[in-house]
């Protein structure tokens, strides 16, 4: 039910993510979604990749000397038109539960688009997704 | 344009001016005088002397001073905060401090008759800086432990001066006061006195609109061209003045008008150069550390006791009259002390708030720098592999909490700038965990 995502801590210095990317690319590693995150001095990149292939791409980047973490996060599918988010944070709002952070991709255009989300309580956002009827991915769907 | 000079002058010739041979033989009784006050009233340096066979009675002329043992800062925090106190504490009335080197400040006690020496030397510095009882002078040297704004405070109001007490800060209220009360006299930093000239510049305030004609600026190293500029910033005369809490505070050496190097109080303390390897004295005008030891104090007198500066020191006669031995600007250090907008810092400081903080690495490094004439410390610290994270919020709440506690223990600002695991360099030997790109 949950995603795995990767997180990669860089320098907030010109190139830095240029080098990351090349890496991934290099290294056969397709993206699925990515977002950045980024202060005056460092940035965190997160992204979705081949959940089969989570374990090797993380010890790839960190014999390549990058500082990687891994999580669990929250992959839901929503209708691409209007108010398709604000439906999904109205249910979270309700039972108060806080968005940390969300990023988004479309899979194919016109249909749904596929949420990131990571929640102050993961756990009771499963769970009201699952009661809405909101479609989580699976790894597998992922893969 | 010539600037002037007419009130500067020689304080007190009868010390300042005298003979060297004169001066070295009262500087000999005086050391003898102060070893043998320490002697009999420090266990740390009769324990010292007589694990090297040196009793007072050997120690009577300047000459015996390479008989006694150094003393340094690891010294005055092993004994913090009055175990060289070398009178009861009744006779002490007042205790000044600077940072130590591991976030426990280091302290001086000082007797009524050491304020009175301390207040000599500055007095001595400010008169060869031009002050009289007609001058006003401003004071924008912080108070407080730190002995730059008393110390010239009670210098100035030795000659009878007006004092205008403003501490450090807040560069708009002292452009105000300078021009409201007219001071004749500022001291401070050299680079907060370049950051009020840069700022009266920038409001369109001509210097002719102010009476500053000159100032003493000490408690950080600068160069020439600093002087050059802030001088052209104020169109003022801006001497340059040195000294140290342990030996009693700003006045210990101190600039005339010929500015070729500082003239050292002699009478009152004994300067020595070495070489910081071996403690072997260095010749006349030859860099190395200097080392001072106290004559006159008799809170806690100092022996031989190790700034780390490096310099070099020079006893030919100054074209002003003066004859006691002048030191040439500080080049360096033989530690790893930094001054950082004149506060001292020692990386091992920064090191003890990074070892008690969860989540970094113990690799540091600090980066200073200068802008806008104002000194910047930034610390690199390493995020441990398992503090990662994928949310900014827990490492900038990480870098916040560094930045307080660096602010606390050490007493700067400094921005906190937190890099991957296994980034910084491994140091096998001596560990250079500093990089300085102020041009000094």
């Amino acid at each position: 039910m949950y995603i795995k995502q990767i997180s990669v801590f860089l320098q907030n210095i010109r190139g830095t993510l240029y080098t990351l990317t090349e890496f991934l690319g290099k290294n056969n590693i397709d993206l699925k979604a990515i977002s950045v995150a980024d202060t005056a001095n460092f940035g965190i990149v997160r992204f979705i990749i081949d959940q089969d292939k989570i374990d090797e791409a993380a010890k790839l980047l960190r014999d390549g000397g990058y500082s990687v973490h891994v999580n669990h996060v929250i992959c839901v599918s929503i209708p691409d038109k209007p108010s398709g988010l604000a439906q999904i944070l109205g249910m979270l709002e309700r039972e108060h539960i806080s968005v940390e952070y969300l990023y988004s991709f479309f899979r194919n255009t016109g249909y749904n688009a596929v949420l990131i989300l990571r929640l102050s309580d993961r756990e009771a956002g499963a769970k009201l997704f699952k009661k809405e009827g909101v479609h989580m991915f699976t790894p597998a769907e992922l893969a | 344009m010539p600037k002037d000079t007419t009130n500067c002058r020689i304080l007190s010739p009868e010390y300042e001016s005298l003979e060297r041979e004169k001066l070295e033989s009262l500087q000999g009784k005086r050391l003898h005088d102060t070893v043998k006050h320490v002697y009999e009233n420090v266990p740390m340096y009769k324990e010292r002397m007589d694990a090297l066979g040196v009793t007072p009675d050997d120690i009577k002329t300047i000459d015996d001073i390479t008989k006694l043992p150094f003393t340094d800062k690891p010294d005055l925090r092993d004994h913090f905060p009055d175990g060289l106190f070398a009178v009861p504490r009744k006779e002490i009335v007042r205790v000044q401090g600077s940072s130590g080197t591991t976030g426990k400040p280091i302290v001086s006690g000082y007797t009524q008759n050491d304020i009175d020496v301390w207040t000599e030397m500055v007095a001595r510095a400010l008169a060869a800086a031009g002050c009289t009882d007609e001058d006003t002078i401003q004071i924008t040297y912080g108070y407080g432990l730190f002995t730059g704004g008393l110390g010239v405070h009670q210098g100035a109001s030795k000659l009878g001066a007006t004092v205008v007490p403003m501490s450090s800060g807040n560069t708009q209220r002292q452009i105000m006061m300078l021009k409201e009360l007219g001071a004749t006299m500022m001291c401070c930093t050299p680079s907060y006195a370049t950051l009020i000239g840069e700022t009266i510049r920038e409001m369109g305030i001509d210097p002719s609109e102010l009476k500053l004609k000159s100032g003493c600026f000490g408690a950080e190293p600068w160069t020439a061209e600093m002087r050059n500029n802030l001088e052209g910033l104020l169109d003022f005369n801006a001497f340059d003045i040195y000294g140290l809490t342990e030996i009693g505070g700003p006045g210990v050496a101190f600039e005339c008008t010929e500015k070729c190097g500082m003239h050292i109080n002699e009478d009152h303390v004994i300067a020595e150069i070495i070489n910081p390897e071996t403690g072997e004295h260095m010749p006349d005008s030859t860099p190395g550390e200097l080392v001072f030891t106290t004559i006159t104090k008799t809170g806690q007198p100092m022996i031989r006791y190790r700034t780390h500066d490096i310099c070099t020191i020079t006893k030919e006669k100054c074209a002003c009259g003066r004859t006691t031995a002048r030191m040439g600007r500080i080049t360096g250090r033989s530690d790893d002390m930094i001054i950082v907008r004149g506060v001292n810092v020692f990386p091992s400081q920064i090191e003890s708030v990074i070892v008690q903080i969860e989540g970094v690495a113990p690799h540091y490094m600090l980066v200073v720098g200068r802008e806008n004439s104002s000194d910047t410390l930034e610390v690199q610290i390493e995020l441990k592999e398992d503090m990662l994270s994928d949310t900014v919020s827990d490492i900038e709440n990480l870098r916040n909490k560094i930045s307080e506690q660096i602010k606390s223990v050490v007493g700067v600002s400094a921005k906190v700038t937190i890099v991957p695991p296994k980034t910084l360099p491994r140091f096998e030997g001596k560990a250079k965990r500093v990089i300085d790109n102020r041009k000094l």
